[in-house]
């Protein structure tokens, strides 16, 4: 799943917002002096301009290196213990899923609840775990352009945390405005502010700038940092650059070698201060770099995803995800790491049980998500796209 | 014949706990995974099912 909404940030085209331009009238007040008149000209030339470069969007700016990070490397994929994912869908438009999570030996709750609805328009979803830690996210597109979400979590003996974010995409830049646990009821801000821009500058440079300011105690002055990045999309490859605030440079190479294989890298170096004793038992501050680079591979076939990465530190992992049947997947997980001489291995099950006739169909690839029955040449043909294993 | 000995092994040391070794290695590093990735030993990784 997230596979595919990895090609659609790949395969953006140019909008067509700004194709027509409304021409202002001669005979406006806003047009008939000579100072409005100027300032909608200057406008115009840079809308034209704009508009002859033949800029697409270029994605989110938490997602520059998306490819490598969440596509190709398994460390938001990665689990240690027994896991198993029991799903019921009871509805596919719009779409309404529960479902039920159960996992031994691992560091997620034992018990979770997960309800989800996604319409065209608004997506909600929600858990809650054995500990009472409930997790909330709501995501409202006003139009194709404007998105807003809501991120809640409420856990026993932790603070809350509220996220508030909105979303505005053009045809060539993004801009995101953050808020973390934000206070305007007192005097001074307090929370966590983001702010980023990511512009496209060629179809296939994209450069960006994000501010964090950061306030979180009253009567302390507030933080900031700020990042910059670039990416250049090549079609089969993807590099990017990140130089964030807090001291640290991340690197990424993304690059898809055939139709079912991809292949990431990614370095990150961290620079700062630490304190230490001296010779004389005297506390200094010592500077420290730290840095580690991942190499990965992803092999995606019709049964199954393959992923295995390799460190500098000595950690090996890989994750091996089997559909068995439409509605039955199994998860293979194992991580050893070489200098430290420790190991996890992870087992899990995930289990999709239909709401109804019409759904099993569907989960079967006997109708599509609109009730049309697929043909069976049509399902060869989706079959024959990728390799079988 | 010792101090010999000893030299470059403090020459060593002093180059490894240089802050900047593990960034220059890693950058290194980089460079030749890009260049691995880019090369043609990656497509012969690419399996022959069909």
């Amino acid at each position: 799943m997230s596979s595919n909404f990895g090609d659609l940030s790949k395969n953006l085209v140019p909008l067509t917002a700004y194709t027509q331009i409304e021409q202002p009238k001669n005979d406006g007040f806003w047009t008939s002096n000579p100072i409005f008149s100027f300032v909608n000209n200057v406008q115009n030339s840079i809308i034209n301009h704009r508009n002859s470069l033949d800029l697409i969007n270029p994605g989110t700016f938490e997602n520059i290196n998306k490819e490598v990070s969440r596509d190709v490397f398994l460390n938001q994929l990665q689990f240690k213990g027994l896991r198993a994912d029991i799903s019921k869908t009871f509805s596919m438009k719009p779409i309404f899923q529960i479902s039920h999570g159960l996992s031994i030996g691992g560091q997620s709750a034992p018990y979770s609840f997960t309800s989800m609805f996604g319409s065209e328009s608004t997506f909600i979803q929600g858990t809650l775990d054995n500990d009472l830690s409930l997790t909330g996210r709501l995501n409202h597109a006003w139009d194709k352009h404007i998105t807003s979400k809501v991120t809640l979590q409420l856990a026993q003996s932790q603070p809350a945390m509220c996220q508030l974010e909105h979303d505005y995409q053009s045809n060539d830049f993004s801009l995101n405005l953050k808020a973390l646990n934000p206070n305007l009821l007192d005097d001074s801000f307090q929370g966590v502010a983001v702010v980023s821009l990511l512009q496209s500058i060629t179809p296939k440079l994209s450069l960006g700038i994000e501010t964090v300011y950061s306030a979180l105690q009253k009567g302390i002055p507030g933080d900031s940092a700020m990042s910059l990045v670039g990416r250049y999309n090549s079609g089969n490859w993807i590099a990017s650059l990140q130089a964030q605030g807090q001291g640290a440079l991340v690197a990424s190479f993304w690059r898809k070698v055939a139709s079912n294989v991809e292949a990431g890298l990614e370095t990150n170096i961290q620079a700062g201060i630490k304190p230490s004793m001296n010779e004389l038992m005297q506390p200094v501050y010592q500077t420290f770099i730290e840095a580690n680079t991942t190499l990965g591979c992803k092999y995606e076939f019709r049964q199954s995803v393959y992923r295995g990465q390799i460190d500098s530190k000595g950690q090996v992992s890989i994750l091996l995800e089997h559909r068995v049947l439409p509605t039955l997947g199994l998860l293979f997980s194992a991580s050893i790491d070489q200098f430290k001489n420790t190991a996890s291995v992870g087992c899990g099950l995930s289990i999709e049980v239909a709401g109804s006739e019409e759904i099993l169909m569907m989960q079967n690839g006997m109708i599509d998500a609109e009730g049309n029955v697929i043909q069976q040449q049509q399902q060869q043909q989706q079959q024959q796209q990728l390799p079988q294993l | 014949m010792s101090g010999f000995q000893q030299a470059p092994q403090e020459a060593k040391s002093s180059i490894t706990s240089n802050p900047f070794f593990s960034a220059a290695v890693n950058v290194g590093l980089f460079v030749a995974g890009v260049i691995f990735i880019q090369s043609p030993l990656m497509d012969m990784m690419v399996p022959q099912l069909q």
